[in-house]
């Protein structure tokens, strides 16, 4: 003990000199570690550790899958009246609950915010360990068809919507006309089950007799929605299978008698909860660890590089041991300390770096990565940083000690401190740097294809101007929906009072292009050949405030849209597979049986999730639509809350549904290739950094093994020139043979694989790749001349004494 | 103007460390004239490497003045005093620092390439034949330093630093790694080219060849003394 504890104060006082090596090995092993901490603490999160649930392992949630007469599925979702029969008549689950998802607007606040609810059985309480920050949760009295008018609310909407409000069990909220009485504050660490959709918070628990379906879905047994679960702890001991057959044959034959559709049926599947959860995520997550172990591994090439520089440098250090007696295995011990300190410290700096990712992660990627808000600093990250460390901190010290030849090592002393008990031979420093610049080649060009690909698409011409519009969708809150008539008429009158505020340009009838279009059933009247395009309705104002460009024809009308006109605008895409802009003006299509008529033609959008030549087609929108796109004047934008007022000052039954600005709907479609642009350009940033350490550690050892000779040719008569000549000459080939072989790698990758069908090498690509190509070799020059500057800055006569 | 090869005039080198100051020569004065063959001997750490680093232009002098053949060196750039060593100085190391990955032909005609008037490679053969028969290692030259033994280790390093025809050899302990017989070979050699008019000037602490030189300093504390005082400080 007294021994180690002297061996790790002798390695901090050696390595108090070597302050740029200590910096390059935590600053390498602290980032690329964090990195690995965060990610394996998510693998274990997602793959391993159990939910949060009293019976996770029995918790099974039941999938309700419409089979056609082929017995194929079609449809992985329940119908009202099937889930409320399962929950009702099953037999196989101790506990079971079902739960609705919905968005409603909470009529109550002034601001009245948009807010996610579930609506669910008093079971989901006790199932989901829904402990309460204050008040209570649902029981028996707001059981099925009671009716109880009450509700839960998050601790986020709690502190967010109602100001921490202390006195808030006896307030109420406003939802679709219905006064709910708050009862209950759940726990701030609360975590519900992501069923709906990852990263889904609900803000608002309704009792489930308040769901949001109207009457007629209760009753329908045609109709699904994908917001609609069950959820059940299965009875132990249960035979799965049969669990799934009876379970089948339960709701099937209760649906057929509903008589909805002859020769479908109905099957219950059982998927463990934890699955459902979890998705596909657990690929992504497998990736992520492969990619992060890969930079590890990257780091740990470089730095035994580094590692064996140090060995060459401390030779005389070591020879001297080695002369008074220490042994082989003093030596060993004498490294293991040393590279011990320098893991210590990274890995101390590695958990500060993971629990910054942990905060990340669960903020910016909480909508596609599951549970991510539960990543924290736990038992098994320090389990896996203690690990690590001492895994890499014995394998830095077992390379270190492998270059030591221990006999020529004691001779060193003695033929005046130039032995050459430390070495490795100049062939495997040459595969070192071939292979440390091939694989940095192909992980860079790769990353920057990928980084040149996300940004071409967050900057491609979008077809169409977001700039200060906004969409805005209104909603009633009267229980009944209203009828058309009277729909037409609070919308015109909307329309006319949005127009005269003075910050409003114009207002269109519409959905915006970033909201999504539906794929539409047509077929050409000519010859019954079908076309599924993207169909979207819009008013005559629609194409103008969005700048989309006519091509040919005209674009609608007024007239079109009080009449409801049968006619139709193609984009250019549609346009190309009927003989080009002008001979599709005319064409008719039908969208069930009345011919519609192409009267127009319009230039492509491009929106992140399609391309350019997706078939679009455009018709007219009714006027009873609750959706509206606002076009601001130039730095006069209207909030949210601004326009509620419009909007109840024009009707009180309606309220704000959504108001979004569109660049901000666009952004959001863009969050995946914004964080592929920024992951891709980081760890390009990251890898460039970790190869210039890992030459600079290659070609430094490099160096030092080449100190005397260095030092002879000054002795006759070498000048600087001749010198740095001489090195970048003899770097250049391992440097060039690798660049070689990593794009070879590429390019080989490129022509096997689907990755040719994606990127297309324009002059834009190729100059990033050169670009990249030249970082690498001005990364390898300085990594080359650099030391031999130092080197070169020292008289002569050190490097002659091998000093 | 002095015909001298090399005058040292009060030659001080001091290391500084963090708390002391090593005065490693004290106010040198050397003078060595043409065809001379001088011996500097001295015990540990008296300073003799430390003088023929300076000598060599292979370390700079905290302060004096060093003239080769008249020629002050003091303040010269980097390149400058390497092309001084390369035109003016050869310089014969204890343990021979031949470069291992090239051939004896190549580590001999290495300052012939770093020279500023270029031979052409005939020249260069020529040369390196003519050095080479000169220390007896014709047969050998295309070996490389591995296959040699350390007394023709010695011999090729010698070739290599008499191929330039330097104004003064500068030699550091030649024959610390060799056996006796091998260091009287060189030795032998040494006296030879001395004897054909090559300036020398040698550090050793073998008197037996500090007694070859025609003329012995002894260095003590870093101040030369001359050589009768060492006899009187033995007795």
């Amino acid at each position: 003990m007294k021994n180690g504890l002297l061996l790790i104060k002798d390695a901090v006082m050696s390595l108090r000199h070597r302050l740029g090596f200590v910096f390059t090995v935590i600053t390498t092993m602290g980032i690329t570690l964090g990195a690995f901490l965060c990610i394996a603490t998510l693998n274990y999160l997602l793959l391993v550790k159990p939910l949060s649930y009293p019976e996770q392992q029995n918790m099974f949630v039941a999938e309700h899958k419409l089979l056609d007469p082929d017995k194929r599925p079609r449809a992985n979702a329940f119908t009202y009246p099937g889930l409320v029969y399962l929950y009702e008549n099953q037999s196989y689950f101790d506990n079971a609950t079902i739960i609705a998802y919905k968005q409603n607007v909470i009529s109550s606040i002034p601001s009245q915010p948009t807010v996610n609810t579930g609506a669910v059985t008093p079971e989901f309480t006790g199932m989901f360990d829904m402990n309460m920050y204050m008040g209570r949760s649902f029981s028996e009295t707001e059981a099925l068809n009671n009716y109880n008018p009450v509700t839960v609310i998050s601790y986020q909407t709690w502190q967010g919507l109602f100001g921490s409000d202390p006195e808030i069990l006896s307030k109420t909220l406003m939802l679709a006309g219905i006064k709910y009485r708050i009862i209950g504050v759940a726990a701030k660490d609360f975590k519900e089950p992501q069923l709906l959709k990852t990263g889904h918070e609900t803000q608002v628990w309704l009792p489930w007799d308040f769901n949001s379906f109207e009457d007629a879905q209760r009753q329908y047994w045609g109709n699904v929605s994908d917001a609609l679960f069950f959820v059940g702890a299965i009875k132990p001991n249960t035979d799965m299978k049969l669990a799934e057959q009876q379970l089948s044959a339960l709701v099937d034959s209760r649906w057929q008698q509903e008589g909805i559709a002859t020769g479908w049926s109905i099957e219950i599947a059982l998927v463990a909860l934890k699955d459902v959860i979890m998705g596909d995520s657990s690929v992504m997550a497998i990736l992520l660890l492969g990619g992060v172990t890969g930079l590890v591994l990257i780091s740990c090439v470089n730095l035994l590089n580094l590692f064996m520089s140090r060995t060459v440098e401390r030779q005389t250090v070591l020879s001297i041991h080695a002369a008074i007696g220490a042994k082989k295995s003093d030596l060993f011990k004498l490294m293991f300390a040393e590279s011990g300190v320098l893991l210590g410290i990274s890995t101390v700096i590695a958990l500060v770096i993971a629990s910054f990712g942990f905060m990340l992660l669960g903020h910016y990627l909480n909508e596609v990565l599951p549970r991510a808000n539960e990543l924290s600093l736990s038992l098994f990250t320090f389990v896996i940083a203690v690990v690590s460390a001492l895994s890499l901190a014995l394998f830095f010290a077992k390379v270190g000690i492998s270059i030591v030849n221990y006999k020529k090592l004691k001779e060193g002393l003695q033929s005046s401190g130039k032995g050459t008990g430390v070495q490795v031979s100049k062939r495997k420093r040459k595969l070192l740097i071939i292979s440390q610049v091939g694989l940095v080649t192909s992980l860079v060009l790769a990353n920057i294809t990928l980084f040149q690909l996300a940004i071409e698409t967050i900057y491609k011409d979008k077809g169409f101007n977001v700039e200060n519009k906004a969409q805005l969708s209104v909603k009633t809150m009267t229980s009944e929906p209203l009828s058309k008539d009277a729909s037409v008429a609070v919308m015109r009158a909307l329309r006319d009072r949005l127009e005269a505020q003075p910050q409003i340009a114009s207002v269109s009838q519409a959905k915006s292009p970033v909201n999504p279009f539906s794929t539409w059933a047509m077929k050409d009247v000519e010859n019954n050949a079908r076309l599924t395009p993207l169909g979207k309705k819009v008013d005559q104002n629609y194409f103008a405030m969005i700048e989309q460009t006519l091509v040919a024809g005209r674009l609608f009308d007024s007239s079109d849209i009080q009449s409801g006109a049968q006619v139709m605008i193609v984009n250019e895409a549609v346009a190309e597979m009927y003989g080009g802009s002008q001979d599709v003006i005319g064409k008719r299509f039908t969208r069930g049986s009345t011919p519609i008529e192409v009267v127009g033609v319009v230039e492509p959008i491009f929106l992140p999730s399609g391309d350019t030549n997706t078939a679009r087609v455009y018709m007219p929108e009714s006027q009873s639509s609750y959706y509206l796109m606002l076009q601001f004047k130039a730095e006069q934008l209207m909030s949210r809350a601004q326009i509620a007022s419009i909007v109840s000052a024009v009707d009180s039954r309606f309220t704000v549904f959504n108001f979004d600005m569109l660049s901000e709907l666009h952004t959001k479609m863009l969050f995946g290739d914004i964080t592929a642009a920024l992951t891709s350009g980081l760890l390009t940033i990251l890898i460039l950094f970790l190869a210039a350490i890992g030459l600079y550690g290659t070609l430094s050892y490099n160096l030092q093994l080449r100190k005397l000779e260095i030092g002879t040719r000054r002795a006759i008569g070498a000048k600087k020139k001749d010198l740095y000549t001489l090195m970048i000459g003899d770097t250049s080939q391992p440097v060039f043979v690798g660049l070689a072989l990593g794009s070879l790698g590429l390019f080989i990758l490129w022509l096997t694989t689907e990755v040719n069908s994606m990127i297309s090498f324009d002059s834009m690509t190729i100059g990033m790749l050169l670009i990249s190509v030249l970082m690498i070799i001005l990364i390898s020059l300085f990594a080359c001349c650099y030391p031999l500057k130092r080197l070169l800055d020292s008289p002569i006569i050190y490097k002659l004494k091998g000093e | 103007m002095s015909n001298a090869k090399i005058t040292l005039k009060k030659v001080t080198k001091v290391f500084e460390m963090e708390d002391v100051d090593t005065h490693a020569l004290r106010g040198v004065d050397l003078v060595i004239e043409p065809g001379e063959f001088v011996s500097i001997s001295g015990p540990s750490g008296c300073g003799k490497s430390t003088l023929l680093s300076i000598l060599g232009l292979l370390d700079t002098a905290t302060d004096g003045e060093y003239l080769i053949e008249g020629e002050n060196i003091i303040g010269l750039s980097d390149d400058a005093l390497a092309e001084i060593r390369n035109e003016k100085i050869g310089f014969i190391f204890q343990s021979f620092n031949l470069i291992d990955e090239l051939t004896v032909f190549d580590n001999v005609a290495l300052p012939l390439r770093y020279g500023n008037a270029q031979l052409d490679s005939k020249a260069v053969e020529q040369r390196v034949n003519e050095v080479l028969a000169l220390v007896d290692m014709s047969h050998r030259v295309n070996h490389k330093p591995n296959y040699l033994s350390g007394g023709q280790q010695q011999r090729v390093a010698i070739a290599r630093a008499l191929v330039k025809k330097p104004a003064i050899l500068l030699v550091d302990e030649p024959t610390g790694n060799l056996d006796s017989k091998s260091g009287d070979l060189v030795m032998g050699l040494l006296a030879d080219l001395n004897n054909k008019g090559t300036t020398i000037c040698m550090v050793t602490h073998d008197p037996r060849y500090a007694d070859m030189a025609k003329r012995r300093l002894y260095l003590l504390d870093g101040v030369i003394q001359p050589a009768p005082a060492v006899a009187e400080k033995v007795a």
